[in-house]
């Protein structure tokens, strides 16, 4: 009992600052290509239009839920709670401090990347459930964008794994104690950045919901809290990767230098500010940068980041043997 | 006890698969079936496997399966007697699975074993002093003792990959300026 309290507790306490960040993650988005493009943003609701995201969310909470009469309605109402629930399971594994981690598992990567596999389905059941060919079509340019950039996600990990010699994340975090692997393998930290953007549906890689083309992709059919679902799944997802990404190149919760004013800050306030760093990267680069075209976005993934990534895999790890750097 | 569950919950899944009208929902019943047995080898401890399951078959090949269904325009059969023709088969190959895995298994007395004598909750000491973690166990020996092995089947492997790029590689033809 007194433990399985102790469970839903550690889970409530990563879910609710997650969903919060969540939402000011749209506000910030909001403010800053406002503040690119010399506008003001959203400033009427709450001081400096801060509660703009909680109106935002009651707005869509209390709208009409529209089931379409031709949809599959078990899948289609599966589709985004599919899609929310995987994208706050893969923060089970992140370590935010040293032993702040809710499942401190040997195989986390591997966690994570089962969980971004899996993520597919949300999306392309929503589109084929639809019944409706602009969802459909949304859904089949996204899955297949985030199935080919999926591979080369895979090589970079597998680089930065043979670096450091575990799954584990906090071990990966541990590991960049001397350097950080934005360093010793900075090609390979900008591929697995894109490659962020193109997995999570980002701009410049934002195919799937072209508005021009295709409304907005796999979410047409949807309204109110199905939509919602969607909304806040993308945008955990967008803070998992960053987090990842901060995990992996940035040494997570490690200060920049291990000498005294730093280390008074404590961990987590070091991977937050991390990820704040992603986050603002995520929006300066939609507000900054013009959509690819689909066959681009293609022989990007495939005939580009796959060579060099494949590549690099070689080049680090006869690297790592040749100088007997192998840690394990 | 929880294995069992998980394994009831598969067999329903299988049953599915094989029985559900659309193509569409077999599939997804396909992919539950994955996720299921994937389950049940984190329940054995085998978590290196389950993953790499999930990873191989849900997050790659199930998807694929899925795209080509969803473009395909399939008719639905519900024609009784072709339905009646092909679910016969199915049942006939599932009964001789059944059998064919039955027979070793009852001849283990597995049941009297593990599912009614589980009171005994005992703690492995040794492995609380030194563990292996999956991935440590089979590269030891699947680099080693099994090494021939590995390297037929990435030959096996590295064959399909040419085999599929000569099926689908088109030769650039004189005139055709999209390439």
């Amino acid at each position: 009992m007194f433990f399985s309290l102790i469970l839903i507790l550690k889970i409530l306490l990563i879910i609710v600052p997650l969903l919060l960040s969540v939402a000011y993650f749209t506000l910030a988005e909001r403010k800053i290509m406002a503040s690119i493009q010399r506008r003001r943003g959203p400033n009427v609701i709450g001081y400096l239009g801060l509660l703009q995201p909680l109106a935002d969310g009651l707005k869509l909470f209390i709208k009409e839920t529209i089931l379409p009469t031709s949809a599959n309605i078990f899948i289609f109402l599966l589709a985004p709670l599919l899609t929310f629930f995987l994208s706050l399971m893969g923060w089970v594994v992140i370590p935010f401090g040293e032993n702040l981690v809710v499942a401190n598992v040997n195989i986390g990567l591997l966690y994570l990347f089962a969980i971004s596999a899996l993520s597919v389905y949300g999306i392309i059941l929503s589109g084929w459930s639809s019944n409706s060919k602009y969802a459909f079509l949304g859904s089949l340019r996204s899955a297949s964008q985030m199935v080919s950039y999926e591979v080369s996600i895979g090589f970079i990990v597998i680089s930065v794994v043979l670096c450091c010699g575990s799954f584990n994340l906090s071990e990966v975090i541990f590991s960049q104690s001397k350097v950080w692997y934005c360093l010793p393998l900075f090609p390979m930290f900008l591929i697995f950045f894109v490659s962020a953007l193109a997995e999570t549906n980002r701009h410049p890689f934002d195919l799937p919901e072209a508005e021009a083309e295709l409304v907005s992709g796999y979410n047409v059919e949807y309204s109110a809290m199905g939509f919602a679902l969607f909304f806040l799944g993308e945008y955990a997802n967008m803070l998992l990767m960053s987090s990842l990404t901060t995990i992996l190149f940035f040494g997570g919760w490690l200060p920049i230098l291990n000498i005294i004013p730093f280390t008074f800050v404590p961990g987590p306030v070091w991977f937050g500010g991390k990820i704040c760093i992603f986050v603002v990267l995520f929006c300066w680069i939609r507000a900054a940068l013009p959509r690819y075209r689909y066959d681009q976005l293609m022989s990007l993934g495939w005939k580009t980041f796959l060579p060099i990534s494949i590549g690099w895999l070689f080049f680090s790890s006869s690297v790592l043997i040749c100088f007997n750097f192998l840690p394990f | 006890m929880i294995f069992f569950l998980f394994l009831t919950f598969l067999i329903f899944c299988s049953f599915g698969v094989i029985s559900s009208r659309n193509p569409i929902h077999s599939i997804l019943f396909l992919v539950c079936v994955f996720i299921l047995s994937s389950i049940l080898l984190f329940c054995l401890e085998i978590e290196f496997l389950g993953l790499s399951f999930i990873l191989i078959y849900v997050g790659a090949i199930a998807i694929l399966f899925l795209f080509v269904v969803m473009m395909l325009d399939l008719k639905i059969n519900d024609k009784i007697f072709t339905r009646l023709q092909y679910d016969l088969v199915t049942y006939f190959l599932i009964f001789f699975f059944f059998l064919e895995l039955a027979l070793p298994v009852s001849n283990l007395n597995i049941f009297s074993q593990s599912l009614f004598c589980s009171n005994f909750d005992w703690i492995n000491w040794s492995s609380q002093i030194e563990t292996f973690s999956n991935i440590q166990a089979i590269g030891q020996v699947l680099y080693s003792y099994y090494f021939i092995f590995f390297l037929l089947a990435g030959f096996i492997l590295f064959v399909s990959i040419i085999g599929s790029l000569m099926l689908t590689l088109t030769l650039n033809k004189v005139g055709d300026m999209r390439s």
